[in-house]
């Protein structure tokens, strides 16, 4: 019998734990447990009999830790093989007369993922698949994936494990006494993700004693539609007299489990500290309660490295700024590879109210699947929202979702067969919410009715690909209203009609409305009140626009969705603070005097410092600003930095003002088609290396120069440096390494820029190096600190000059 | 017998000392501007840190700079030096966690000054940690008639950073509190420390 046939019937019992034994049979210290498939094969052996005679239909192969980071590929081979050798044996002399399986075992690799580790994503998929490939090769019933206490590495494994087989997957997670997994993710988070990859139990092990993960249960059955899988440790190891124990008994232990399987847990079994006699209880204690039945929960799930968000619930925003349709300033961005912008652009809206982030960087002239992939990576390191995926190329589609961490928003399909024949298998292959738009061959109906029969044709064709229909998230389309004066009206019909016919959450892109029109905020408003009225769970909108924000919050207190207006009042205080003037701290802390911009950069006031560019605007020419106020206030604080009168905060916060009023002044010249002719810089923190702090302050103050600066982030190839230098024609390239055993590359780095592009002068900085030793391995100049590369830079223009 | 399976705790927050975060910034002292960034970034680290501690205790021989711990011989002048006289030592690996990091990332794309402020933060925090792990160590061994040395850590003196992957494995670091080690031996979670304390069984 297959395992998932046996499971729609039955409990499953899975084995308890394999460390603790190994060291009760002498694995020594340090020594690796999976060797021990090959050297000592009777001992695994004989601990899979025992849990098998114990009572488990299901033993996991000894190769927790077995994956070509601690083997070669022919030692990784031999154990795996070995390790299925031994449990065969051992389930073929098991007294278990009932149905046993062997699931392939994987643990965790041992390492973080980038950003914050060093393992890449499509690395650690490769590394997983060759454990699955070799589990398949050597007879595994399943695969169990456990201990993962990351959700992008257990992302890695599911795909690795979906990809490189057609064995059922049970994932287990790590969660701590916060219910969090250690980087953060909550029980829904990760159930979320993994339903949407199409794994076949998921649960919790390790960590914790049964009784300390009821929370975590709770939260696992609330949401799943799958068999819930629970492993937990016999509780806490302590030592006592000179002796390792475990403060959960056997006994304890099957009666807390027995009563997780009242409530619907399926699979069951123990990690740390468990052996086959508390398997033994368990399996006597809960033999005969029966198996709950594994239901369909219908929650309408997206999820971000951290926690998940419910689509249906209270209406959901997102927001819709990252896109460059009409906004120059992102399309500036994305063609300069100026990350940071679209990164403050994604963290300005968290910080103004949108649940998730859109995430559109469709160029005509530029690599869309590299700047999805890019853009993506970097926004979910910095936020915790979950994304919105939002392109019409599948390709830059699939980069995107295969990367992100988490179960996204997919923008979108529609009732065209070409549009659901590209999108569909993606949402099956990785999860999402797709954003279905009511159009298709024949355009968009203008009727309600039209446009709810192609939902329904939607809805076939996503179940013909196995996509639940909680997976959809239906947009009726808005169309202007100026055009149409019964745009408006079937939109909303159509939205009402999903929502109460096909019982289907629905979504739109609220400002579309208002095309054409005067005031357009005052009319998005409006509509957006009357849509979430008639049924709206999402609305992809500016988190930034008052009235937007206004409707919004004012319907969550008016229709019951805000206990005690608390929401309400929360928002209406921070409408009232953001009605003062924002002048106020600056004439504050200035004495009588009217604040300049010259004080309100010196002193690192950002918000008045773009109030008073945007004035100064108006009678002065841009470059004069940045010549008569900016310049010589960066220089007094620069100055005093130089002196150690002022300090490193100080001199920071002075260049976030300048930087607020130079965005002010960027966007004029952009305006005006004027050009900055100062030099353009390429910035990057060399190959291996991790630290960009130290850069990202030197980026900053050389912007605030007016230098024309491309970050190319950390970790950099230097072939990507020339390439950056070359295209776009800048004159110095600044490299930045922290570590001893990075300078290397920075050296490496300098070679090719000496080699590709001679014209360049090369500036370096960074903890190890001084000028002595910038000038031995072949830069230009040293800057010793942000106002040493500012120097350095202007000495280069004013000798090109 | 010395039983060296790891442990691990957690611990409440301790005090928040802003000398000490100041003077990692960078500052001689605090004026108001700074002040205002350290309350603004403290309350950006709320609820986001954790307190996490793996330890064991190891019995050692020392035989010149030879030290040898049971999952490793440390050849150390320094740390021989340190643990003279000692017949075991405890070993710890300490956290704060990732969060800490994704705050860093964040404000050091959008607000520098945050993101080193947070920086500073991370520092004082984790030596705050590991100050009250050791606190708490010395405590318990002065109850037992026993005392405890300063603590050390790889990348001391003459202690090579390969040491690192020994205290790695030996503790179990990655599955017991999260924290691992990069090919360039650096940790992550960054605001992370791994030490050894020399214990004498007199005071």
């Amino acid at each position: 019998m297959k395992i998932l046939d046996y499971l729609k019937q039955n409990k499953l019992y899975l084995d308890g734990g394999m460390g603790t034994l190994l060291h009760a049979r002498g694995l020594a210290m340090g020594e690796l447990p999976e060797s021990w498939n090959l050297s000592h094969p009777d001992v695994i052996t004989d601990i899979h009999r025992a849990y098998y005679d114990a009572g488990s239909n299901v033993v996991s192969t000894n190769t927790f830790g077995a994956n070509s980071l601690k083997f070669s590929h022919v030692e990784l081979e031999a154990i795996i093989c070995a390790a299925f050798d031994n449990a065969k044996r051992a389930r073929d002399t098991s007294s278990n007369k009932g149905e046993k399986f062997i699931a392939l075992d994987i643990g965790p690799s041992g390492k973080l993922l980038k950003p914050f580790g060093d393992l890449d994503f499509e690395d650690a998929v490769s590394l997983f698949s060759e454990v699955v490939r070799l589990g398949k090769k050597y007879g595994a019933d399943a695969v169990l994936i456990e201990t993962m206490n990351d959700s992008y590495e257990t992302k890695a494994a599911v795909l690795a494990a979906k990809e490189g087989c057609d064995l059922p997957v049970f994932v287990s997670n790590v969660y701590g006494a916060d219910k969090k997994l250690m980087t953060g993710a909550t029980p829904a988070a990760m159930l979320a993700m993994l339903e949407g990859m199409g794994a076949d139990a998921i649960g919790a092990n390790c960590s914790l004693g049964p009784a300390q993960l009821s929370g975590v249960v709770d939260e696992l059955l609330e949401y799943a539609s799958v068999p819930v899988l629970l492993k937990p440790n016999a509780g806490l190891p302590q030592i006592r007299d000179g002796k390792t124990v475990y403060d959960i008994t056997p006994a304890e232990f099957a009666h807390t489990m027995s009563e997780y399987i009242r409530r619907g847990v399926r699979i069951v079994g123990g990690c740390c500290g468990t052996t086959p006699e508390y398997i033994s209880l368990l399996h006597q204690s809960s033999i005969d309660i029966s198996p709950a039945k594994t239901q369909a929960k219908g929650h309408s799930l997206i999820s971000s490295y951290t926690h998940a968000v419910e689509l249906g619930n209270t209406p959901v925003l997102i927001g819709e700024r990252i896109n460059p349709t009409g906004k120059p300033k992102i399309k500036q961005a994305l063609r300069e590879h100026d990350v940071a912008f679209i990164l403050s652009e994604g963290i300005s809206q968290e910080e103004a109210g949108a649940h998730v982030l859109d995430v559109n960087v469709g160029l005509p002239d530029i690599d869309e699947v590299a700047a999805m992939k890019n853009v993506v990576c970097e926004l979910q390191s910095v936020t915790a929202l979950p994304l919105q995926i939002d392109t019409s190329s599948p390709a830059a589609m699939e980069t995107a979702l295969r990367r992100y961490n988490g179960k996204a928003m997919i923008n979108s399909v529609n009732g065209k067969k070409e549009s659901m024949h590209a999108i569909f298998p993606l949402v099956k292959k990785y999860g999402g919410v797709v954003v279905a738009l009511t159009l298709d061959e024949n355009g968009i109906p203008s009727t309600a009715s039209g446009r709810v029969d192609i939902a329904k044709k939607i809805l076939d064709t996503a179940a013909q690909y196995g996509i639940d229909k909680k997976d959809i998230i239906f947009d009726t389309l808005t169309l202007t209203v100026s055009a149409d004066a019964s745009a408006a009206r079937v939109t909303l019909d159509a939205l009402r009609q999903i929502r109460d016919e096909l019982g289907c959450n629905t979504v739109l892109g609220v400002s579309n409305v208002s095309f054409g029109l005067p005031c357009r905020d005052v009319l998005n408003g409006a509509f957006f009140t009357a849509a979430l009225h008639n049924g709206l769970s999402a609305a992809i909108m500016n988190p930034h626009s008052a009235e937007m924000m206004k409707a919004y919050h004012s319907y969550l207190a008016l229709c019951g969705l805000d206990e005690n207006c608390l929401d309400y009042i929360n928002f209406s205080s921070r409408l009232c603070e953001s009605a003062a003037t924002t002048l106020a701290p600056a004439a504050h802390q200035g004495s009588d005097k009217v604040a300049t911009l010259h004080d309100c950069i010196v002193k690192g006031l950002k918000a008045p410092a773009a109030e008073l560019t945007q004035k100064l605007l108006s009678k002065m020419q841009p470059l004069d600003i940045v010549k008569q106020h900016i310049i010589p206030a960066l220089d007094m604080v620069g100055r005093g930095f130089e002196k150690h009168t002022v300090f490193l905060p100080s001199l920071l916060m002075s260049a976030e003002a300048a930087k607020a009023a130079f965005e002010c002044i960027k966007a004029r010249m952009t305006k005006d088609g004027a050009k900055n002719d100062r030099l353009c810089i390429i910035m990057a923190t060399v190959k291996g290396d991790i630290h960009d702090i130290g850069k990202n302050i030197v980026c900053l103050l050389l912007e605030n120069y007016g230098f024309r600066v491309i970050d190319l982030g950390k970790d950099v190839e230097p072939q990507r440096i020339v390439d950056a230098a070359i295209e776009n024609r800048a004159a110095i390239v600044g490299l930045s390494a922290l570590m001893t055993t990075t300078v290397a590359a920075m050296e490496q780095t300098i070679a090719l820029v000496r080699k590709k592009a001679p014209h360049l002068k090369i500036m370096v900085g960074g903890a190890v190096l001084n000028q002595e030793f910038a000038l031995k391995i072949g830069a230009d100049g040293y800057a010793e600190d942000a106002m040493g590369a500012v120097r350095y830079a202007e000495s280069v223009e004013a000798d090109i000059e | 017998m010395i039983n060296s399976t790891p442990i691990i705790k957690s611990f409440s927050p301790p005090r928040v000392n802003r000398r000490e975060i100041l003077r990692y910034m960078g500052c001689a002292s605090e004026d108001a501007s700074t002040g205002a960034l350290i309350d603004r970034s403290l309350v950006l680290c709320q609820g986001k840190l954790r307190y996490d501690i793996a330890c064991a205790e190891f019995p050692i021989l020392i035989n010149g700079n030879v030290i040898d711990t049971g999952f490793a011989k440390i050849c150390s002048h320094d740390l021989s030096k340190c643990l003279a006289g000692c017949d075991s030592i405890v070993v710890f690996a300490a956290t704060v966690g990732l969060e800490l990091d994704r705050l860093i990332a964040k404000y050091g794309k959008t607000e520098p000054s945050v993101s080193l402020c947070l920086q500073a933060i991370g520092a004082e925090r984790i030596e705050a940690l590991c100050d009250a792990f050791c606190s708490d160590l010395e405590n318990k061994l002065n109850s037992q008639g026993k005392r405890s040395r300063p603590r050390f850590s790889a990348g001391y003196g003459d202690v090579s950073l390969e040491v690192q992957k020994h205290i790695f494995a030996a503790l179990d670091c990655h599955k017991s509190i999260g924290l691992t080690l990069n090919e360039s031996l650096l940790m992550s979670p960054t605001k992370s420390v791994t030490a050894i304390v020399g214990i004498k069984n007199s005071i």
